[in-house]
């Protein structure tokens, strides 16, 4: 009988500390604590600039870490997705313009920059890849348009390999540019700075029969450091049905 | 979910076809596929309603909370989409699910991001101009003044998730549109629920046992415990407890062999590692004259046993007075132990032809840690060393030094903003004053010193500071061993815009003079000859260049040095070079010409050696390539081609007739991967990457080794280009 009792005791004793060490994580978003940390293209810090031009002030300089704009000609665009790749980050941005669009129209054109940044507090210090005349190098693989609307979304090194999946087939003067989008893979040799041109990932239509989903829609790759360590990199690629993406005018805060 | 071995194919995919009993299914096709997460399921995980799109998904693992986290666009399409725009958050468990409810963590108004005092545009300010002040630049024909802007694309930054605490802080890069800019933002959460992470994964001790120490992090109130102590080791303080806590514990001298042993807290596994009391047949094999970690420094340690027979080989960490340093060692290749290993000493059986990869970190907000290593083995293990600079992606190669030398001599360049920094270990257990003798270019004693070490001690200087006279020359600089003692040297040279080239250390030379396995002149390469007099005698030194195919290579050559020579392009150089004195010389094509390489040879009637600086001019890498005057029988070259890193290899032959060189690769476990050979002409050269030679070394590590065919002498060398473009020498093995 005491041992009886002792066991059942010892049960419910394990059983509560499983209970404790399952105990499922949660987060909870801490109100207000989204903050800008600082402007990561351009040269000088627009928010900055706008108190003082708001004032009536004279308008001054708060620099920027990188200086894109007068380092690269880097002076717009969006998007900024990054994964690692050996003991740097490879940034990719969507449709970028030059300080001076009139005269060098880069039509839409995406370029890529890798970064050694660790102290997530410390300026995110981007250095962009370049062509020999010292303007960025874009994400063009032979054979795959990347103009407008056509974007890297992400990107994985896998043992020194590097991809970006690009979204293409983009018709910006379509009622909905992204309707006929599909997804392909670009192979990116690091040491030449060429790309080559891959196998189609989504194909366009590919998920229309997973309502409510939106047909053509990208594929993602989750590039991550995986569980078991910090050199090994998992890859996780999901179906293109992840997102619903509502087609979108031309003029909304859509890279 | 693709294996990694055939993602650019896409064969073996498998797609996410749902969770049946909380596992994962998948199907081979598409058509199998369902939703990972859906914003408006009809019998999907609940979702809210009131945004209905998902938009630029950014999913990252935190291994720190062990949780995927997702970022997203949504609300877009609401009917009040000025409370629900904005970025989402979601977090998992597993990439495919089940994700939490999404919580809105950024909202253009509520954050005060839009309009007047923040970033993004309101055009409902108006007059505009001034408006708030946010306008443009803007893409394509939109208009800066009416054109509003928009928080999208929230991209994730991986390595900037931190938990401190119960606050988790994520990272990302937000878009803004007008301006057409991108910002980047940090939203904190509060993490509840018990996750645990230990501060290193485990410790490595002597044979004496002691005392080592381990901290347990997980959040107030999170319970915890150590189990499965295995012999020899007990818990000397609490074995048990609540939130973060250290765990101190006891390891008692061992017998026996070495051993490898673990426990866990919390169910996470802390490895123990002990050394033997006496391991037969260990002897010492060579020493590494400087390591740096911590603080943004890193050293990767590559060991490569040569022989036929498993081998123990033994690596000491010394601090700059001599004691022992313990650093945490990331094992490469044993994935097995989670995290770094704490060790002043550690030993490791390599199978034969196995490569050992270990790398000193260290935090980088940590102060700076340099020092230098011993390498002690049972059998034939060689290696080097690579410390590198993480903000700068700079990295230099330390060889294995296992020459006894009476004298170890460095040539320098000082001039023209480059400095050359000095590194001098003491291999000896005793106390050791080191005789300095600097002389200038033509040989001429400019200044004398001496260095104090303790025994196993380390000290690194630039060559400016400590010894004015070397300021604005060029010169050698001889470290001369005490008698019964020995010590090893390393040259580094930092030039603008900061890269860090490794200086080869010469020493024994004799009259065999040597090859020099690469050379590149034009198309931005520039090529540096440095050859030295260590004779008191002068000697006449003939450098002769080759190109690819064996034939006389004719270069540009300067001379840098007042009493050098006129410019000439010429195949060989003839010059008779002083006692102590030493030689630069140069060879710069234009960007604009044809690139050269081959590879040259020296014949002497002295003790002239040296070495060859190649370097790129647009980017300012440079790597150094030493003489090879062994005259091996074979060479081995341990490569790694992971994470971004590509090995190229230069070989070069010095014959009367063409041959074929025979070449071994192996992975780092010593099996064979793969074997072929390398034509090459009578006198040739031969340049590639490893990977486009041999396509099994890609995205893998491991030794390649290189037979002389009879009859020939080779020479070899290893170029490491980091994904930064940075270049390092990897030094040939001579087997």
């Amino acid at each position: 009988m005491f041992v009886s009792m002792s066991l059942r005791a010892c049960l419910t004793a394990i059983g509560l500390c499983v209970v404790a060490a399952a105990q499922p994580t949660t987060l909870t978003y801490n109100p207000g604590s989204s903050v800008k940390l600082e402007q990561v293209i351009g040269d000088c810090d627009y928010q900055a600039q706008a108190s003082e031009i708001v004032a009536g002030q004279t308008v001054t300089c708060a620099p920027t870490t990188s200086q894109t704009t007068s380092r690269f000609d880097v002076a717009g665009n969006g998007q900024g997705g990054a994964f690692e790749a050996g003991n740097k980050m490879i940034f990719f941005f969507g449709d970028t313009i030059s300080s001076d669009p009139a005269t060098l129209n880069y039509g839409g054109a995406d370029p890529i920059a890798w970064s050694t940044t660790t102290d997530p507090e410390a300026g995110l210090l981007f250095q962009f890849y370049t062509q020999a005349n010292g303007k960025p190098l874009f994400v063009k693989p032979p054979g795959i348009a990347m103009g407008g609307d056509d974007i890297p979304n992400s990107g994985i090194d896998l043992n020194g390999q590097i991809y970006f999946i690009v979204n293409t087939g983009s018709d910006t003067t379509a009622t909905n540019p992204q309707a006929s989008d599909y997804s392909v893979l670009v192979g990116f040799n690091e040491a030449a700075q060429t790309f080559s041109g891959g196998r189609t990932i989504s194909p366009a239509g590919g998920v229309s029969s997973e309502p409510p989903c939106t047909p053509a829609e990208p594929a993602f790759v989750f590039s991550v450091r995986g569980p078991t360590g910090p050199r090994t990199f998992t890859c996780r690629w999901l179906r293109p049905a992840l997102s619903q993406q509502a087609p979108v005018p031309s003029t909304s805060p859509v890279s | 979910m693709a294996p990694a071995s055939s993602f650019a194919t896409g064969a073996g995919t498998q797609y996410f076809a749902g969770i049946v009993n909380g596992l994962p299914k998948w199907a081979a096709s598409e058509a199998g596929a369902v939703p990972v997460v859906q914003d408006n399921p009809s019998n999907g995980p609940a979702w809210p309603m009131d945004n209905p799109s998902v938009g630029n998904m950014s999913v990252v693992y935190s291994s720190a909370a062990g949780l995927w986290l997702m970022t997203y666009d949504g609300g877009r399409n609401t009917s009040t989409p000025g409370k629900t725009r904005g970025v989402y958050f979601a977090y998992s468990q597993q990439p495919w699910g089940p994700w939490s409810a999404p919580q809105l963590i950024f909202n253009d108004s509520r954050d005060n991001a839009y309009g007047l005092g923040g970033y993004i545009h309101n055009p409902a300010i108006l007059p505009d101009p001034p408006g708030d002040g946010l306008n443009g630049p803007m893409i394509g024909s939109n208009d800066i003044y009416s054109s509003s802007g928009g928080g999208f694309a929230p991209q994730l930054i991986e390595r900037f998730v931190t938990l401190t605490g119960n606050t988790l802080k994520i990272y990302y890069n937000l878009s803004t549109w007008n301006p057409y800019v991108i910002v980047r933002i940090r939203s904190e959460f509060t993490v509840t629920g018990c996750q645990y992470s230990l501060g290193q994964g485990g410790q490595a001790f002597t044979s004496s046992g002691g005392t080592g120490s381990v901290a347990i992090n997980t959040t107030p109130g999170c319970p915890w415990s150590v189990a499965n102590l295995p012999s020899g080791v007990t818990v000397s303080g609490v074995s048990s407890g609540t939130g973060s806590g250290i765990v101190t514990f006891q390891v008692s001298p061992a017998t026996g062999t070495d051993t490898t042993s673990s426990f866990t807290i919390a169910g996470q596994t802390f490895t123990v590692a002990q050394e033997a009391p006496a391991v037969s047949g260990l002897s010492f094999i060579g020493s590494l004259s400087h390591l740096a970690a911590e603080g943004g420094w890193e050293t990767t340690f590559t060991l490569v046993n040569k022989g036929t027979s498993p081998a123990i080989a033994r690596t000491s960490l010394f601090a700059p007075g001599g004691p022992p340093l313990s650093l945490p060692l990331n094992l490469v290749d044993q994935p097995s132990i989670t995290g770094s290993l704490l060790a002043s000493s550690l030993d490791q059986t390599l199978a034969p032809n196995a490569t050992f990869v270990a790398k000193a970190t260290g935090p980088a907000n940590e102060a700076y840690l340099e020092g230098s290593a011993q390498i002690a083995a049972t059998g034939s293990v060689d290696g080097f060393e690579i410390f590198h600079f993480d903000p700068s992606a700079q990295e230099a190669v330390v060889p294995l030094e296992t020459r006894i030398a009476p004298s170890f001599l460095l040539a320098f360049d000082n001039t023209n903003s480059v400095v050359t920094g000095v590194a001098v270990g003491n291999v000896s257990p005793q106390n050791a004053s080191i005789g300095v003798i600097v002389r200038d270019g033509a040989g001429k004693v400019v200044g004398t010193g001496a260095v104090s070490l303790n025994g196993n001690g380390h000290t690194s200087f630039l060559l400016p500071t400590q010894f004015p006279v070397a300021a604005n020359i060029r010169g050698t600089i001889e470290l001369d061993s005490p008698p019964g003692g020995q010590v090893s040297a390393l040259g580094i040279r930092f030039t603008p815009p900061g890269a860090l080239t490794t200086l080869p250390t010469l020493a024994n030379l004799t009259t065999a003079g040597g090859l020099m396995s690469h050379l590149a002149s034009g198309a931005g390469w520039e090529t540096t000859f440095v050859l030295v007099n260590m004779g008191t005698n002068a000697a006449q030194a003939r450098l002769s260049f080759f190109a690819d195919d064996g034939s006389a290579l004719s270069l540009p050559l300067t001379f840098p040095q007042a009493s050098g020579g006129s410019p000439a392009t010429q195949s060989f150089l003839s010059q008779t070079i002083a006692g102590g004195a030493s030689l630069w010389v140069q060879s710069t094509g234009a960007v604009n010409t044809a690139l050269l390489t081959g590879s040259a040879q020296l014949t002497t009637t002295g003790s002239v050696g040296g070495f060859v600086i190649f370097r790129y001019n647009p980017n300012g890498q440079e790597a150094a390539v030493p003489l090879e005057s062994r005259n091996s029988a074979t060479y081995i070259l341990a490569f790694d081609n992971t994470g971004g890193l590509v090995t190229g290899l230069a070989l070069s032959s010095r014959s009367s007739q063409a041959s074929s060189v025979p070449v071994t690769l192996r992975d780092d476990t010593g099996a064979q991967i793969g074997a072929g050979a390398i034509p090459i002409a009578a006198n040739g050269h031969y340049s590639q990457l490893l990977s486009t030679a041999f396509p099994v070394t890609t995205g893998t590590r491991g030794t390649v080794e290189l037979d002389a065919p009879t009859g020939t002498q080779i020479g070899a060398v290893g170029i490491r280009s980091s994904p930064a473009l940075t270049f390092t020498t990897l030094p040939p093995l001579a087997k």
